[in-house]
């Protein structure tokens, strides 16, 4: 229920952190899931705690704002083809490579605790992560959330 | 019972993850009756933050407490893991 408006983009030209979080912010704003004020909560949120995590074999972004912003709760994917800056969370200044970027819009925590644990056990794992970053198209993006229980 | 804060930008999206995890862990290492959780965001918790025996944090925290704070980052990513747990270990049975 989190990918089921199908906001995703696979091999995403983006140049930097910004261009390729409104090419998403864009997208879950049409779809009418999120506020106009999203994106711009997104942007400063990420500037005052930043989301790349750097795991391997690629690192991940999840940027996220507060609930206000979200009309319904979804995560859009994308997938870059090559790797944007962003600031790593719960660091001073540091900056990681990243590659894949799971947005979070998200409502209640309580509602969605099962599906961020499931989403942390990908960041942990080296092969879903490369399935993630290499796969190419919606129909693959959902055979993979099938496989791991966040159709 | 000791009060362990979990904390985070938006009180959401990482505390939750960071909650389940340390949940889970409480409960497997027998120690889930000597911790009450708190879940919620570090601009609520800055100004309180010594009504807490245990912090941890997935965001960066001022210099004055950062002694007093573990990385809850290590939940998210795996890297570092046991290490950070140890450390809510300790203070826990402290």
């Amino acid at each position: 229920m989190f990918f089921d408006k199908k906001i995703s983009f696979f091999q995403l030209e983006a140049n930097d952190r910004n261009e390729a979080l409104k090419e998403l912010a864009a997208k879950l704003y049409s779809s009418n899931l999120v506020t106009e004020a999203f994106y711009n909560g997104i942007l400063e949120r990420e500037e005052k705690f930043p989301t790349g995590l750097s795991v391997v074999p690629y690192g991940i972004a999840i940027p996220h704002t507060e609930a206000d912003k979200v009309i319904t709760a979804q995560i859009a994917f994308a997938s870059l083809n090559k790797p944007v800056k962003f600031y790593m969370m719960g660091k001073e200044n540091e900056e990681v490579d990243v590659s894949l970027i799971f947005m979070l819009a998200l409502k209640k925590a309580e509602d969605q605790i099962t599906m961020l644990q499931k989403l942390v056990e990908i960041f942990q794992d080296v092969s879903l992560i490369r399935e993630f970053a290499n796969c190419k198209n919606q129909k693959e993006l959902e055979g993979i959330l099938l496989k791991v229980g966040l159709e | 019972m000791k009060k362990l804060l979990i904390m985070c930008g938006t009180g959401i999206a990482t505390s939750t993850i960071v909650t389940g995890k340390v949940k889970t862990w409480l409960a497997e290492n027998g120690l889930e009756n000597k911790v009450r959780i708190y879940q919620s965001k570090i601009s609520e918790e800055l100004s309180r933050i010594n009504d807490y025996d245990i912090v941890i944090s997935t965001t960066l925290v001022p210099d004055r407490i950062k002694e007093k704070v573990i990385d809850g980052v290590p939940l998210l990513t795996g890297i570092g893991k046991d290490a950070m747990f140890e450390k809510v270990k300790q203070q826990i049975l402290a």
